[in-house]
């Protein structure tokens, strides 16, 4: 009986697929099932290609084919409907785990004392890789580190995102978690992890057990583009209703939010115009650099100092605003719940006040 | 029984009024490798009874008396107590604390069950006896004499000598004050006899002292101060210690072909058996229809499989598959190169000189000396054939005389390509599921197979079932098939196959067959044939050497096979765990014997086989022993640290050269680190 539920989204039988597999065959956690979806790919070529895999698989694998493309995260969202594994990882087609990968979180989150964390993040290598048809060579590598515990939720709101390969989860959080049917984010999307580590933490592992794969030097062929589109647009969907859901709820929420954002839109109008004048400023300076007007540079480069430190000022002062309403809208939400609940609720009376009144 | 030994014995007893015999290693030894394997034993009963709280206590055991030795060292004492050592590893460890009578019954219920009289001493004892000469027994050890006494009892001693132990004295042997309480017990006109196994301890002081001394190496036991110490190497441990208790002569001399016939029946035993326990396993599993065991390094492993019956037993048949990088790699080339055009890989691969090498060599590793053009061509960029070439440079040119005449060069590699298919399809790899056996580690071979098989029409499937994968064979897999590796894929982390590693060498040579390499394919006698090189030059190493290994490895599987060894082992007891463990004891802890045989098979790493060296060239006496030591560079990186430090007589650039070691290998494990001082 698997515990642990790997989906693997694919287009068709794609080169480095069967680099895909040894990730998963080989890991030293065998207790898991994978779910390969074929997102609009050509379906012989792949069940030719697993021909050879099926034998080592065994039972531990499903493949399900989609007629049409769609994001990769609808797919696996689509997926996740009808499987009940209790831990949750997404590995993509191109992407390589550790050995060691599974029984490392696997077991943290299995750990007893570890029931609040709604999951847990590896460290990890980035590697820079050129493809050309079954040839892949590596062309650069670096380490991803994290420090030992927990994911920081400033970070998280901030923007925090990482690789959905370094990560594996509880599917109790993602159903606590409460995304909006069929639009679940990338795992390792911002929006995603602010959801996941509302409902419990995200444990570190500071060991590097995944690997992010980045192809490169080719131009990517014209169904990861597609793909790519498509996952771009359900995370914009996804962003906006849950933007529009929030000021349904909440009308003055608009109002806070220009406030964040009005500062914010200036200071990027104002770092663009600083970022402008230093690179006017080290065109002079390269003009200059044999010429006697040290002073002149150096009041230049005085003043752009004093204007990036003022500007970091204002980021530090409207961060601590931001923290601020963050803080105040958690209460104003808590607050307004058994209003909101009723307000779901009465839905159906809503409607047909509506239909009464004409406006249905 | 050693009879020369025990009538050199009796000569000494001519003027001599009392016998001494030291304990460990001489009236007893130990049916285990190192004496800290004892360690890995008590390891192994805590486990099962107390669970993993206990896993890695004999690595604690050990820095446990360490750190103890210092404390008693400070205060002026040569000697500690079994107690003080369990204290120090409760310190460290204060979960430890309830179960300090439990780790000593532990560890002194493994020395019950590995210590065992030697028979010589047995004989010595009774032959002073029976001439009325005193008989003592004196040790260096941290057993008190309670517990030395009960385990010499239980070899069968009588128990009635007296026994002066160090951790009660407060002397030892070693630092020269135990004898004086030797002669006090005969009296001080006694003319005392002293046998053991420590030259210092037992030969050295004693004379200082005043008495005589006679050494008895036979038992002596191996000092393995690096590598695993853990319950997976006790299978190794024992088989070693078997082996070389066989073996072992009245001096201790072994000769180079006895060491490696010794490491073959413990260590080729263990890795070989293992691996072809899980061969077996895996080829069922995965519905094989044939397996290819690829020359050279393949030999061993189907003479192995042959040996053990395996095609009856699994009912997958086997064979021997004629192929190398030069036949295969060079052929599969083709599939991305146009006529006219080569292709960056395959320039790459015929073109890159990383180290210095003749113009020669560089276009005979591609086969390219019978393309008049080319090589006219080539000799008019670098002068001669000999002209020596090497670097970023001069690869470049390489590569661009090779594209000048891309047109011969690719219709040269087209038809090495096609005898490679037609050999491929004779031997019936684009059929069925036919399973690759190798030894590792990129599988390239297997890459190109495919490649080649696919160019011919063919969709294989090939599984590759090898003894080892490194991290770049990853990058292969698209291309080559299924891969998996016995002690290493490719999906682990390469700081932590340093064991492995370190043995590469060593297992493409201990594996490998006589022949020459596979130069490509010819048709002769209506059938494609191999062509082969010359046969392996170095004939004298393989039957000095290899040879007796290989044979060892053989008769001794067969024996634990057939259940007829006599340790009783069985071929359940070889685990790849256990495998494992003998790999990286042997590789990051060898015995001084085993780094001197070993180090000095002639090994060569490149594809031209051009370049031919020792695999410890620290070990050759004109070697120029620096503080600095390129490891990577070797090809067995412990084992040219151990010689370098060995060889290194001024201690300051000693202490450079092993700060230097150390820092090279700072992701090995604390003990094996430890070794390089």
């Amino acid at each position: 009986m698997s515990r642990l539920l790997c989906i693997m989204c694919t287009h068709g039988a794609t080169p480095v697929l069967p680099r895909a597999f040894g990730s998963v065959l080989l890991q030293t956690f065998t207790a898991w099932h994978l779910y390969l979806v074929n997102n609009g790919g050509d379906r012989e070529a792949l069940e030719d290609m697993l021909r050879m895999y099926h034998p080592i698989f065994g039972d531990r694998l499903s493949v399900i084919h989609l007629d049409e493309m769609m994001s990769p995260a609808k797919a696996a969202s689509d997926t996740l409907q009808s499987v009940r594994e209790k831990f949750i990882a997404m590995h993509g087609d191109g992407e390589t785990w550790d050995v060691s990968f599974l029984r490392e979180t696997e077991r943290f989150l299995s750990a007893s004392g570890n029931d609040g964390f709604s999951g847990v993040v590896t460290d990890g290598f980035v590697v820079r890789e050129v493809r050309n048809g079954m040839m892949v060579r590596e062309t650069g590598r670096s380490r991803v580190r994290r420090e030992y515990g927990v994911l920081d939720y400033i970070s998280a709101i901030k923007g925090l995102s990482f690789p959905a390969i370094c990560f594996l989860f509880r599917r109790a959080a993602l159903e606590d978690a409460n995304f909006p049917d069929g639009l679940l984010p990338d795992t390792g999307d911002r929006n995603f992890i602010l959801r996941l580590i509302a409902v419990g933490d995200i444990g570190v592992i500071p060991e590097p057990l995944a690997t992010h794969h980045i192809p490169g030097g080719e131009s990517a062929p014209a169904e990861s583009r597609a793909a790519h589109d498509q996952a771009t647009l359900g995370e914009t969907r996804l962003r906006n209703r849950m933007l529009r859901e929030a000021f349904r709820a909440d009308p003055n929420l608009s109002v806070v939010l220009k406030a964040i954002l009005d500062p914010v839109d200036d200071m990027s109008r104002r770092m663009e115009d600083l970022r402008h004048q230093l690179k006017t400023s080290l065109g002079e300076i390269r003009v200059m650099s044999d010429g006697p007007s040290s002073s002149q540079f150096d009041g230049q480069i005085h003043e752009l100092l004093r204007r990036q430190q003022h500007m970091l000022d204002l980021m530090h002062v409207a961060l601590g605003d931001i923290d601020q309403i963050r803080i105040v809208a958690t209460w104003h939400k808590r607050l307004l719940t058994p209003v909101y609940w009723f307000w779901r609720t009465a839905l159906p009376v809503r409607r047909r006040l509506a239909r009464l009144r004409g406006r249905g | 029984m050693d009879e020369v030994w025990l009538a050199g014995f009796r000569s000494w007893l001519v003027d001599v009024t009392a016998v001494t015999f030291d304990v460990f290693d001489t009236a007893l030894t130990r049916i285990v490798d190192a004496p800290v394997d004892v360690f890995a034993i008590a390891e192994a009963t805590l486990t099962q009874k107390y669970g993993s709280a206990f896993s890695g206590y004999a690595v604690r055991r050990e820095a446990g008396e360490r750190k103890a030795r210092e404390i008693a060292q400070r205060e002026n004492r040569a000697e500690v107590t079994l107690c003080e050592i369990i204290t120090a590893i409760v310190l460290d460890r204060p979960d430890y604390k309830f179960f300090q009578s439990e780790m000593i019954e532990a560890e002194l219920e493994a020395e019950r069950l590995t210590c065992f009289a030697v028979p010589e001493i047995v004989e010595a004892v009774r032959i002073c006896t029976g001439q009325g000469i005193r008989v003592a027994f004196v040790s260096d050890m941290y057993l008190s004499a309670d517990m030395i006494r009960t385990l010499l009892l239980s070899a069968g001693y009588d128990g009635t000598q007296p026994l002066l132990v160090s951790s009660e004295t407060g002397c030892s042997k070693a630092d020269g004050r135990q004898w004086s309480a030797v002669q006090a017990l005969f009296g001080p006109d006694a003319r005392i006899l002293h046998i053991g196994d420590n030259e210092w301890s037992d030969v050295i002081t004693p004379q200082q002292a005043g008495l005589k001394a006679l050494v008895f190496p036979r038992a002596r036991s191996d000092i393995r101060r690096g590598g695993p110490l853990t319950p997976e190497v006790l299978p190794y441990s024992c088989v070693t210690r078997d082996s070389v208790l066989r073996t072992a002569t009245v001096r201790g001399e072994a000769t180079a072909t006895r060491t490696m016939s010794t490491l073959g029946a413990s260590w080729g035993a263990m890795v070989v058996g293992s691996f072809m326990r899980w061969l077996a396993r895996r080829a069922q599993d995965l519905g094989l229809t044939h397996l290819y065991f690829c020359a050279r390094d393949g030999w061993l492993l189907w003479q192995a499989w042959k040996a053990l019956d395996l095609d009856k037993k699994t009912g997958i048949p086997s064979s021997y598959l004629y192929v190398s990088r030069r036949s295969v790699n060079l052929g599969a080339l083709t599939t991305g190169c146009r006529p006219d055009c080569l292709s960056d890989h395959a320039l790459a691969v015929l073109g890159h000189v990383p180290r210095q090498e003749t113009l020669r060599n560089v276009l005979n590793r591609g086969g390219l000396l019978d393309l008049p053009p080319l090589v006219e061509d080539a000799i008019s960029v670098f002068g001669s054939l000999d002209a020596t070439i090497c670097g970023e440079t001069d690869s470049a040119e390489v590569q661009a005389c090779l594209q000048r005449h891309a047109r011969i060069v690719c219709a040269h590699l087209r038809q090495s390509m096609t005898n490679a298919l037609c050999y491929f399809r004779q031997e019936g790899l684009h059929e069925g599921r036919p399973g690759i056996v190798d030894i590792g580690w990129h599988a390239s071979m297997q890459a190109s197979i495919a490649d080649i098989l696919r160019e011919g029409g063919h969709s294989p499937m090939l599984y590759g079932l090898y003894v080892g994968l490194r991290q770049a064979a990853q990058s292969n897999r698209i291309r080559a098939g299924w891969l998996e590796g016995a002690f290493s894929n490719d999906y682990m982390q390469t700081e932590h196959l340093y064991g492995l590693f370190n043995a590469v060498a060593t297992l493409e040579n201990a594996l490998s067959s006589p022949e020459g390499t596979t130069l490509g394919y010819d048709w002769r006698d209506g059938r494609m044939q191999p062509v082969l090189a010359e046969r392996c030059p170095d004939v004298c190493q393989y039957k000095e050497l290899i040879a007796p290994f290989q044979q060892a490895t053989l008769h001794a599987m067969e024996r634990i096979f057939s259940g007829t060894h006599p340790l009783g082992l069985t071929g359940e007891d070889l685990t790849l765990a256990g495998g494992e463990a003998a790999i990286s004891r042997l590789s990051l802890s060898p015995t001084t014997d085993e780094l001197t045989v070993l180090g000095s098979i002639r090994h060569s790493p490149d594809l031209a086989h051009a370049h031919v060296a020792t695999l410890i060239p620290e070990l050759q006496s004109g070697a120029v022993i620096g503080s600095h030591l390129e490891l990577w560079r070797r090809e067995w990186a412990v084992g040219s640290a151990l010689a370098a430090l060995r060889r290194c007589g001024n201690p300051e650039k000693r202490e450079l050269l092993a700060n230097d070691i150390r820092r090279q290998c700072g992701y090995y494990d604390s003990r094996t680190l430890r070794q390089f001082t």
